[in-house]
């Protein structure tokens, strides 16, 4: 009985977010022909919400606002009639959420929560991701979706949940969720082909659905989803590069034991644009997204993403050795066996490319960075960090950090690439701690074919935790990895038949 | 192409009954087509300076360890009125939309046992919905760092460092080409989290709200 009142929830929140654009094309409508602009008479009756492109949505802002309070009342019916969610006390059966709920969270305030470091850390942002893009879908480009980020959030945790509304949350949604939001976008216009017909058109929608489903749910009931007309400039993207790495991985526990495991690995890393090849046109033109998999209790053991925001070149396009200066929005999830560190943060920076000869470069990056919200785990001992008796093992706080990198590539194949991050977080919630991070790590490859070869990869994390009226604490986590690489070429897929 | 946001008098009167039904309206607007008069056009994009500086009425209600699991981690809330000083400055980066920095010094006024304050400094965007018209939405992050008394009973002063967002409304009244007056009303939201008072006691999650309604000088 509950799955069947989840499925009908999850039909009428849908159907409320995609009928959102019916209504309000006649809203348009009607808005349009309001004589409040001095434009000819024929195009103000035919003026409806304005499109960037021939395949992109019309710009209809209250559609967008709509789909994301549809995904929340969703989320919320999903969890209460199909999931029925229980949290121990005191949360208790949290999404059962009443009026007088919400009369609390609004008298009460804001908290920290003490929730698990994946919920806060990875699947916040990914909620947040589709708040950003119910207003890409509708035709918002990212500054203007970025804002609804922050509003679902502000509807989830006044409105969605018993429990008071959470400050990190309200973070890692609203800014991971503008990282993830447009990072997916992104991604699934150039998976998705609005020319395509047939098994690939299907194969295409099926597979963006995980990634998007608030588009894909916007755009079964719009008839985008088989309707055959232009494609958006996204779909024909800048430079591509993917890399997988697959092999073995040794890391040691971060608990009191400090056992060591060894483990399989899958690594997988997006290169998207070149910020040598194009200049800066919109943000995240140009991003790079990695991600860790492994088995575990948590197999999405590292995510991490980093787009540019804004970038102008201070050197000539044609010198040798060119420099850009980069401000990039970054994301920040680790939850391996050796350590847990996330955060969401903006980097300001410079990143350089040197060519040596003709098939060797040079590419180096050295930004500061504002971590505007952080999390670092913090378990050497017993309760030295995070909220005791719950699953909140880390602390929270703002902080400040360096990264650097540099990699030399051979035929745009990466042999050897170094990073260093530094950050200092300053815990406001958990322990009264200021935490210090580095994590230097050394990538090797050695390319076997143009796309193939083998590699090894060793990073060693150190935390030094300095407390407040009790003795601090130094902690190293070494991790090794083994494996196999593959590497695309870097590519631009076709240009959109005129 | 967009010209330089500047500031016109003698849209008082409409500017009153605007600040109240607009963001009421304000999706609406903002669902059909671009087609507002331009008779006070948007900031132009690039780097055009502006600053506002201003005062007001503010008060500040601070809780603390709402998140309750035990009576260890019980709290309470306090409240305090008092006066906030802002001074924000920045450039254009769209044509309606500015970004800059924000100082707010919020302290408490009268004879108090803790003096208390609330500073932050944040990274804040503005947007201006409409071209010709004043009213503006701001919102932004950054850090906050004041002593603050968590908890009435002890009267003991706590020092915390943490990290804050704000979010506002405002209306700019224009009075010559370049210079204005805003009426702003928003919430600073200060998370020190954590503090230990200068008796030893540990506070959690002490979040601070200043409320503020105030009146500024702008220059675009």
């Amino acid at each position: 009985m509950t799955v069947l009142r989840g499925a009908f929830l999850a039909l009428l929140a849908a159907a409320i977010g995609a009928a959102a654009p019916l209504a309000v094309a006649a809203q348009d409508s009607s808005s349009a022909a309001t004589p409040t602009l001095a434009a000819p008479p024929d195009t103000a009756r035919v003026a409806g919400p304005v499109s960037a492109c021939d395949g992109c949505p019309p710009k209809r802002p209250i559609t967008a606002v709509l789909m994301g309070l549809a995904t929340n009342v969703f989320i919320n019916r999903f969890d209460t009639w199909v999931l029925n969610v229980h949290d121990p006390l005191p949360d208790g059966y949290y999404t059962r959420v009443t009026p007088q709920s919400w009369g609390v969270n609004i008298r009460k305030g804001w908290v920290f929560d003490t929730d698990a470091f994946q919920v806060n850390m990875f699947l916040h942002p990914y909620q947040g991701g589709t708040y950003f893009r119910a207003g890409r879908s509708n035709g918002l480009n990212f500054w203007e979706s970025a804002p609804l980020t922050f509003l679902g959030s502000l509807e989830w945790e006044y409105f969605g949940e018993k429990t008071f509304p959470s400050l990190n949350d309200f973070y890692n949604t609203g800014f991971g969720g503008i990282v993830i939001g447009e990072t997916v976008y992104r991604f699934v216009s150039v998976i998705r082909d609005n020319r395509a017909t047939g098994m690939s058109r299907v194969l295409r929608e099926v597979a963006t659905f995980p990634l998007d489903p608030v588009g894909t749910v916007k755009r079964l009931f719009s008839g985008e989803l088989w309707r055959v007309y232009g494609n958006p400039g996204e779909h024909a993207p800048p430079p591509l590069a993917l890399q997988v790495q697959a092999g073995v991985r040794q890391a040691r526990d971060s608990g009191l034991t400090g056992a060591r495991s060894i483990k399989g690995v899958l690594i997988a890393e997006l290169s998207y644009g070149d910020a040598f090849a194009d200049r800066y046109k919109a943000p995240f033109d140009v991003f790079l997204a990695r991600a860790v998999i492994s088995p575990g209790p948590t197999p999405i053991g590292e995510f991490r993403v980093a787009g540019r925001l804004y970038g102008t070149e201070l050197t000539n396009t044609s010198a040798p050795a060119r420099a850009i200066f980069t401000v990039q929005q970054k994301l920040e999830y680790a939850e391996s066996p050796a350590y847990k560190f996330g955060g969401q943060s903006i980097e300001a920076g410079f990143v350089t490319a040197i060519g040596v000869g003709r098939a060797i470069e040079l590419r180096t990056e050295a930004f500061v960075e504002g971590i505007m919200m952080g999390a670092v785990d913090a378990q050497g001992e017993p309760d030295t960090a995070g909220v005791s008796g719950t699953p909140r093992t880390y602390d929270f706080g703002p902080g400040v950090g360096l990264d650097v990198a540099a990699t030399i590539s051979v035929n745009h194949f990466p042999v050897l690439a170094a990073r260093y991050h530094w950050s200092m977080v300053h815990s406001v919630s958990g322990s009264p701690a200021d935490h210090f991070t580095q994590l230097p790590s050394i990538e090797l490859a050695l390319p076997i074919t143009n796309t193939f070869g083998v590699g090894a990869h060793a990073s060693w994390y150190a935390r030094r935790s300095a407390y407040v009226g009790r003795p601090g604490e130094v902690t190293t986590f070494p991790d090794f990895r083994a494996y196999l690489v593959w590497r695309t070429r870097p590519r631009t897929a076709s240009p959109e038949p005129q | 192409m967009n010209a330089p946001r500047t500031l016109r008098p003698g849209r008082h009167v409409l500017a009153l009954a605007t600040l109240l039904s607009a963001l009421a309206a304000a999706p609406a607007a903002a669902q059909a087509p671009a087609q507002a008069p331009d008779t006070a056009p948007a900031p132009k994009r690039g780097g055009n300076f502006w600053i506002d500086a201003g005062a007001g009425y503010a008060w500040l209600r601070l809780t603390s360890g709402q998140n309750a699991l035990n009576g260890q981690r019980l709290g309470g809330v306090t409240a305090a009125h008092g006066m906030a000083v802002t001074v924000s400055a920045g450039g254009s980066v769209a044509p309606n939309v500015l970004l800059g920095l924000e100082y707010q010094t919020w302290s408490a006024a009268g004879k108090n046992p803790v003096d208390q304050r609330v500073r932050s400094v944040l990274a804040v965007v503005q947007w201006y919905p409409w071209a010709g018209i004043g009213l503006n939405v701001r919102a932004g992050t950054g850090v906050v760092q004041g002593p603050v008394e968590p908890d009435t009973v002890s009267a003991a002063s706590a020092q915390g460092t943490g990290v804050g967002f704000a979010l506002g409304i405002g209306y700019d009244f224009p009075m010559t080409r370049h210079l204005g007056l805003s009426l702003q009303f928003g919430t600073h939201i200060a998370a020190f989290g954590d503090v230990t008072d200068n008796r030893g006691k540990i506070s959690h999650d002490v979040i601070g709200y200043v409320t503020q309604i105030g009146l500024a000088v702008v220059f675009r």
